[in-house]
């Protein structure tokens, strides 16, 4: 009976060191041939132990893909469409959360819609709307095309952060004078900081993760990492050592920001809908 | 008073309403009208209008029809096996186990790449003479398999890489859907003498609708949309075999300029998308309710 029992946790620790194994090994497989040679990288039996060199780190950052640019315009990027939306997004979610109107559930149903809608259906006419205002190939276009994504999430995520808010504190100030208004500015956002916060990183991280808007609505100038990525594909071969550096560089910061934002990640993922 | 009261929800909501009509309502009317017409981007300026001739021609278009079958077997697939995997590991992480939350960081890792370079991690992968996945396959005496070259293959590689994806996600809501559960109901159902079995079918499930609903319409809506990940791996290829609907509808509007056409085809996915999830939603309810 003993040994049946260590048996089977050995068969369950392997169990599970297999689906880590799974889930991993692909991003151990990116990293790695980052830092091989171009020989290594494409070797038919694997290399496995091999002297690191950033061959191809050099390659992306000054020979001939300026490969920080385009973080740099991801960056740009991604802030304006998480800036745009806790800003709109939360002022809006305190009206779902705290106010009774006429048509509140359908209004804020309709919000979520929009981030359901697949981006095919309006990549073309936004691509059409941005060329008639000027904007192809400037930071503005895609920070206006991520907010589609961004504005939805903040309001239904914020929305749930300011109803665990105790209402009592608020009215409390109302009854000291203060308006709606103020209240919101000075006791609601305040005590709201980490909502906040969590709501921004998620916005940043899906707007660095975006394609497809990027894609079409950037050529050059205001390219982002994602775009940026496809590059390294050539007719012929792909230079797939800068491929990996580069892709290496775009995830670290996504990495970063899901260890931060771990707690939240089953909230942020359903836009409120399970609380993790 | 009393009025501006009433309208200070409104006013707070109005920054929102105008962006999201701005940037989603605007655009789509704009497109509704275009697609009655021809317009080729790169040929004329003027629209010339056409009646319904665009939408005829998509529906005799069988590649139309292609498209529509490869988006519901990519979302159809994807999902059923992120739900069963999912399902799975939420279970089998459903312990007291040692370092839990650093095995739970990497577990999610995978979900929160961004599409296209998953796409291209495993291109890499796929490749038939260097890549891994062969070399892998030859250990076990598997022959070397050519992903990306036949129809059915290719189907197979973009839905392997979007379960490594997005399986993640389904586990990552299932554990927590799993965690939140009561434990009276199962001490008295052990007491009742049912067995692991019986506990999961008749008491776990249930318990758990709720979120596996939300799991599924969100990873159905988004696998439905995919775009990236099939536009590194294959690009539509070879010929139509993998080609998605996002990927038709960029073809025709981005490769071939024929913005008249492609909105079309947006308008006739929309549609395709409000009866699916409309009987999605409707099929779930019910099964609630019968329930009850």
């Amino acid at each position: 009976m003993r040994t049946f029992k260590i048996f089977s946790k050995v068969l369950y620790y392997m169990l599970i060191a297999l689906v880590i194994s799974l889930a991993l090994f692909p991003i151990f497989w990116t990293v790695t041939t980052s830092f091989k040679t171009k020989l290594d990288a494409l070797s038919d039996t694997p290399v496995w132990i091999f002297k690191p060199i950033i061959e191809s780190y050099q390659y992306i950052t000054y020979a001939k893909i300026a490969f920080p640019r385009y973080l740099l315009n991801s960056m740009i990027i991604s802030f304006g469409a998480a800036i745009i939306a806790v800003t709109v997004g939360s002022i809006a979610a305190y009206a779902f959360a705290r106010y009774d109107f006429k048509g509140k559930e359908k209004i804020a149903f309709w919000i979520l819609s929009t981030r359901m809608m697949p981006a095919p259906a309006v990549v073309i006419p936004l691509y059409i709307l941005m060329r008639g205002l000027n904007l192809i190939d400037t930071h503005l276009a895609p920070i206006l095309a991520h907010v589609i994504i961004t504005l939805p999430f903040a309001v239904w995520v914020m929305r749930g952060f300011f109803e665990e808010i105790p209402v009592e504190i608020e009215e409390a100030a109302l009854v000291d004078g203060c308006s709606r208004w103020q209240t919101f500015l000075k006791i609601v956002l305040p005590l709201s900081r980490p909502g906040l916060i969590v709501t921004f990183f998620f916005s940043v991280m899906f707007s660095w993760s975006e394609f497809l808007f990027s894609l079409v609505l950037t050529s050059t100038w205001a390219k982002p990492a994602t775009v940026a990525n496809t590059e390294f594909r050539g007719w012929m071969e792909t230079a797939w050592g800068p491929a990996f550096a580069a892709a290496t560089i775009t995830i670290i910061p996504i990495f970063i920001i899901t260890l931060f934002l771990q707690k939240h990640l089953v909230r942020g993922l359903t836009l409120g809908a399970v609380k993790g | 008073m009393k009025i501006q009261s009433r309208l200070t929800p409104y006013f707070f909501i109005s920054g929102a309403l105008i962006f999201l009509f701005v940037l989603t309502i605007f655009p789509l009317l704009y497109s509704l009208v275009l697609s009655f017409h021809d317009w080729n981007l790169t040929k004329s300026v003027s629209w010339e209008f056409v009646g319904f001739r665009n939408y005829w021609e998509i529906l005799k278009n069988p590649v139309f029809w292609r498209v529509i079958i490869n988006t519901f077997i990519f979302t159809i697939s994807s999902v059923s096996l992120q739900f069963a995997f999912g399902l799975g590991l939420a279970n089998l992480f459903n312990k007291e186990i040692k370092g839990e939350g650093v095995i739970r960081s990497a577990m999610v890792l995978p979900m929160v790449i961004p599409s296209i370079l998953v796409g291209l991690i495993w291109l890499f992968m796929y490749k038939r003479d260097f890549g891994i996945i062969n070399y892998m396959l030859g250990l076990l005496n598997i022959q070397p398999i050519a992903w990306l070259s036949t129809s059915m293959n290719s189907m197979a590689a973009i839905i392997i890489a979007d379960v490594w994806q997005w399986t993640p996600f389904m586990f990552l809501l299932l554990l927590a859907g799993l965690r939140s559960l009561p434990t009276e109901q199962y001490e008295s159902a052990r007491v009742d003498g049912a067995s692991s079995w019986q506990i999961f079918r008749y008491i776990t499930l249930p318990l758990l609708r709720p979120v596996i609903t939300i799991a599924l319409v969100i990873r159905s809506m988004d696998a439905f949309r995919e775009f990236d990940k099939i536009f590194q791996l294959t690009g539509g290829g070879p010929g139509v075999a993998t080609e998605t609907i996002s990927l038709f509808i960029y073809r025709n509007g981005f490769r071939y300029f024929n913005m008249g056409y492609a909105s079309a085809i947006s308008y006739l996915t929309l549609i395709i998308i409000i009866i699916f999830s409309t009987l999605y939603i409707r099929v779930f309810q019910r099964r609630e309710e019968s329930k009850v």
